[in-house]
């Protein structure tokens, strides 16, 4: 075995003889430390696109108006079936896959256990996500794309598509006050695709009436009276949350008082309307 | 070669090199033998793969020499480039390794006595160095690999685990499962004897 000890000149020279033939040197440490820098940059981009993806499903799972899946859906489950962001939540373990490649080639990245690397990767990326769904990102993100890209359901599509049904009793659309000739308390509401309806408020209480009087895009919940002419009876009238740009905590809010409201019909309306055209989302669950 | 030369660290003579390249003669002095004995473990046995796979080994050191990370010894670096190198030979070949384990009678006697990483029931029975090179040729390369770095070259833990790039943890664990699967050959093997 110590035939090295007698080779040992001939490897020497040969390796230096060919180091100066080849005039070898070693590589550079700006393109070795770059490539360090980058496979941390790399791991740092994989971890904040994993942390966008849990705010905007933190955003859809905190914001989604859960008190209305009755009026929308047969049950909690085809609801969360629905709604549920499959795309982010995948982007989400695929980043988080990537983030512990990145981290393992790192310099020193495989000193650390795969559950450690896993497991902060997950942590940073929940952490970040949840910073940015309070700074708004979430949801400014998940509209962006909605708007830029057909392909993309965004929150505001998904909710058009649920809302925007008049046979099933819902409506989005601008109010338009009354029309010149039509007697109170009817007025006129523009749905998302134009049609103008004539709307009954009889039954609209005073907060749903600040709601109209805002002029922004609404959500009526009621019962479809006519399709043509379109007359439409309005139970209860909630905020668009996509119509402008609102924050984290005005988003908060709402929600809140929304279901305060519900609350209040659930407790106040079933005596007063039981006999009356909304009577039938008290009888659905939907007060 | 004078006496200062064996003074030196590894890494001076690291920093030496990258201001002078001939000095680099004397890593390649320092790490030859270990290296050989090293790669012919692994499986690279033929005498002039070694010398090519040696050669590869310290050309890609010299040209990495600025990547040397001074928070590992250089110890293990240059064996990591050996063990990379080794593998990829033998992939390259298309060849199963074949450890050529040059162990005396202190190495076997270490190796199947010792009781760490919780192998309680070290091997009793009189075994040649021989019997267990067959024994770790047919252990599962990952067992191996480390077994050698720990019994036959005599790493630490965190040597294996730099050497290897695992968790030093994971470095206790597959010293343990190797051992245990190491005894289960030799009894296989005395069995068939």
């Amino acid at each position: 075995m110590e035939t090295s000890q007698t080779n040992q000149p001939d490897l020497k020279n040969q390796i230096l003889s060919r180091i100066e033939k080849d005039a070898l040197c070693p590589d550079s440490r700006l393109i070795i430390s770059s490539k360090e820098y980058a496979m941390w940059g790399l791991w740092f981009l994989t971890v904040l696109l994993g942390a966008l993806s849990v705010a905007v499903t933190l955003f859809v799972l905190m914001h989604r108006q859960y008190s209305f899946y009755q009026v929308t859906h047969t049950s909690f489950l085809t609801f969360m079936v629905d709604v549920l962001p499959y795309l982010w939540i995948a982007m989400f373990s695929v980043m988080v896959i990537f983030a512990v490649y990145n981290f393992r080639h790192t310099k020193h990245g495989y000193r650390y256990p795969l559950w450690k690397i896993l497991g902060s990767s997950v942590i940073l990326s929940l952490a970040g996500g949840a910073l940015l769904h309070l700074g708004g990102v979430g949801f400014s993100l998940d509209r962006t794309i909605g708007n830029f890209s057909k392909e993309y359901t965004s929150q505001e599509k998904l909710e058009m598509r649920f809302w925007q049904n008049p046979e099933e009793g819902r409506l989005v659309g601008v109010f338009l006050g009354a029309e010149d000739g039509v007697p109170l308390p009817l007025v006129v509401l523009e749905d998302a695709r134009g049609t103008r309806w004539e709307m009954n408020v009889a039954e609209l209480n005073d907060v749903d009436i600040r709601i109209i009087e805002s002029g922004k895009r609404v959500r009526v919940l009621g019962v479809l009276e006519n399709a043509l002419p379109a007359q439409f009876y309005a139970c209860a009238v909630f905020p668009w949350i996509y119509e402008q740009r609102y924050s984290m905590h005005e988003l908060g809010e709402m929600k809140r008082s929304m279901q305060e409201r519900i609350l209040r019909h659930t407790q106040a309306l079933p005596g007063v309307v039981e006999e009356g055209k909304c009577s039938h989302l008290v009888l659905k669950g939907a007060f | 070669m004078d006496n200062t030369e064996f003074q030196l660290s590894d890494e001076e003579i690291v920093a030496m090199t990258l201001r002078e390249h001939s000095s680099f003669g004397f890593i390649i002095e320092r790490y030859e033998a270990k290296l050989k004995r090293y790669i012919g473990r692994l499986g690279v046995r033929n005498y002039d793969d070694q010398a090519d796979v040696l050669q590869e080994i310290f050309i890609k050191a010299y040209k990495n020499l600025n990547s040397f990370d001074t928070s590992l010894s250089f110890s293990s670096w240059i064996y990591r480039i050996a063990h990379n190198e080794a593998i990829s030979w033998y992939r390259k070949h298309n060849v199963r390794p074949e450890g050529h384990l040059i162990a005396d009678g202190e190495e076997v006697l270490a190796l199947l006595k010792s009781k760490e990483e919780g192998v309680e029931a070290a091997y009793d029975k009189e075994v040649n160095a021989e019997e267990l090179g067959r024994a770790m040729e047919e252990i599962d390369e990952k067992y191996r690999e480390v077994l050698i770095l720990r019994y036959f070259e005599h790493k630490e833990y965190e040597e294996i685990s730099d050497i290897l790039k695992i968790p030093t943890g994971s470095v206790g664990t597959l010293i343990s499962r190797g051992k245990k699967q190491l005894y289960n050959v030799l009894n296989q093997n005395a069995l068939r004897i």
